[in-house]
């Protein structure tokens, strides 16, 4: 009667600390030696990067299109390399143009190219280019830029407005595909 | 003094729990000391007569048995850039006869072209490695770093739990296991899933 009272006593007092927990991983036997197998997993998310860009600056020179260009390093671990870009005006027009503003309404239109490093293919505003390839897929930091975003400004354009500022902040997204 | 009579009687309980805990205990002990007995008394053998008898010793040894128990699955979801390092652990429980020796452990991954137990996780085409530690108590507190298929010696622990776990199989946890995935190994990582099995296995030391 004791030893059964102890017994009882011994498997209460282990279920008290015994967690209950669902076990999917395989469990070790009673042995020698005991192994026991864990599962690990773990999913990594599509990356993708853009980074190393620079602002276009420069001064109109008469009868001369203005030409410009910012660097751009492209970022992802989809192993082939391939990406979409989409670049939007802050002033686009209603054909998708981009267009500078001098702040009062004057607008010009340019045009611009994105060049992965492989090909360059220009650009509507507002408007996905599913081209694109030649992304860094070793740097996550994207140290070394492959990729330039080139503008032109017809000379014309220029020369048939007046003296002043005339700018646009272009945003360009990147996703991997 | 209805209040002192109450005061006393449970102290009265609290008293009969613990001698009934250490008597369970002290039990235990005695019967796997008794198991564990071996004699060595040689065999008699039996003289020429009318008849002739003989003795034997039957000698058992019952020999140190282990068990590693209360192992999960770790599942760390989908990373991002960003989440930094991933780490989890896992409180386990070790089994063994051997209450008061001490334990070792080797842990063993996927392994990679130049280390068949090195900790790796695979999507089929890449790998990525992660950190294992192991901690001879509850917690992360105090573990220590595993080298794949390197064997960790002088691991100690609960000789209570220990023993509870092997006489009624159930799981006292009384040691730990942590993951660590670096934040560089997943930055550098190809998009995708991946996956490996950790193999741990213990043997008395």
């Amino acid at each position: 009667m004791e030893m059964k009272k102890l017994v009882q006593g011994l498997v209460i007092a282990g279920a008290m600390v015994a967690g209950g927990s669902a076990i999917a991983a395989t469990q070790g036997g009673t042995g020698g030696t005991s192994t026991g197998d864990i599962l690990i997993d773990v999913t990594v998310g599509n990356q993708i990067l853009i980074n190393n860009l620079a602002d276009i600056i420069g001064t109109h020179v008469p009868f001369t299109p203005f030409i410009g260009s910012s660097p751009a390093c492209v970022y992802t671990n989809n192993p082939s390399g391939n990406y979409e870009v989409t670049i939007t005006s802050s002033n686009p027009g209603a054909a998708n143009e981009f267009r500078l503003n001098d702040g009062g309404g004057t607008l010009v239109v340019y045009t611009l190219s994105y060049n992965d490093g492989d090909s360059s293919a220009p650009m509507l505003s507002g408007v996905v280019n599913s081209t694109f390839d030649n992304a860094d897929t070793t740097d996550p930091s994207c140290a070394t830029p492959q990729s330039s975003i080139d503008i032109n400004i017809p000379a014309a354009n220029l020369d048939a407005v007046g003296p002043g500022s005339y700018s646009d902040t272009v945003t360009i997204l990147v996703a991997p595909r | 003094m209805a209040v002192t009579n109450k005061f006393l009687q449970d102290k009265i309980r609290k008293f009969h729990y613990l001698s009934f805990v250490t008597a369970s205990l002290l039990a235990s002990l005695l019967v796997f000391s008794i198991l564990s007995f071996s004699s060595l008394q040689a065999a008699t053998q039996g003289s020429s007569g009318a008849s002739s008898s003989g003795t034997i010793e039957n000698i058992v040894t019952v020999g140190r048995v282990i068990r590693i128990g209360g192992l999960r699955d770790f599942n760390f979801g989908v990373w991002n850039s960003g989440d930094g390092t991933l780490s989890d652990n896992d409180n386990v429980c070790i089994a063994k006869n051997d209450i008061f020796g001490p334990y070792a452990i080797r842990a063993a991954g996927n392994g990679d072209g130049f280390d068949p137990a090195a900790f790796t996780l695979s999507n089929g085409a890449d790998q990525i490695y992660y950190n294992v530690y192991w901690n001879d108590a509850n917690g992360t507190g105090g573990n220590q770093q595993l080298a794949p298929g390197v064997v960790l010696h002088g691991q100690t622990g609960g000789a209570f739990t220990f023993l509870i776990n092997l006489i009624f199989g159930i799981c006292n946890t009384n040691a730990n296991v942590e993951i660590e995935i670096p934040d560089t190994e997943l930055q550098a990582a190809s998009g995708g899933n991946y996956s490996g099995t950790l193999t741990l296995l213990v043997i008395p030391d």
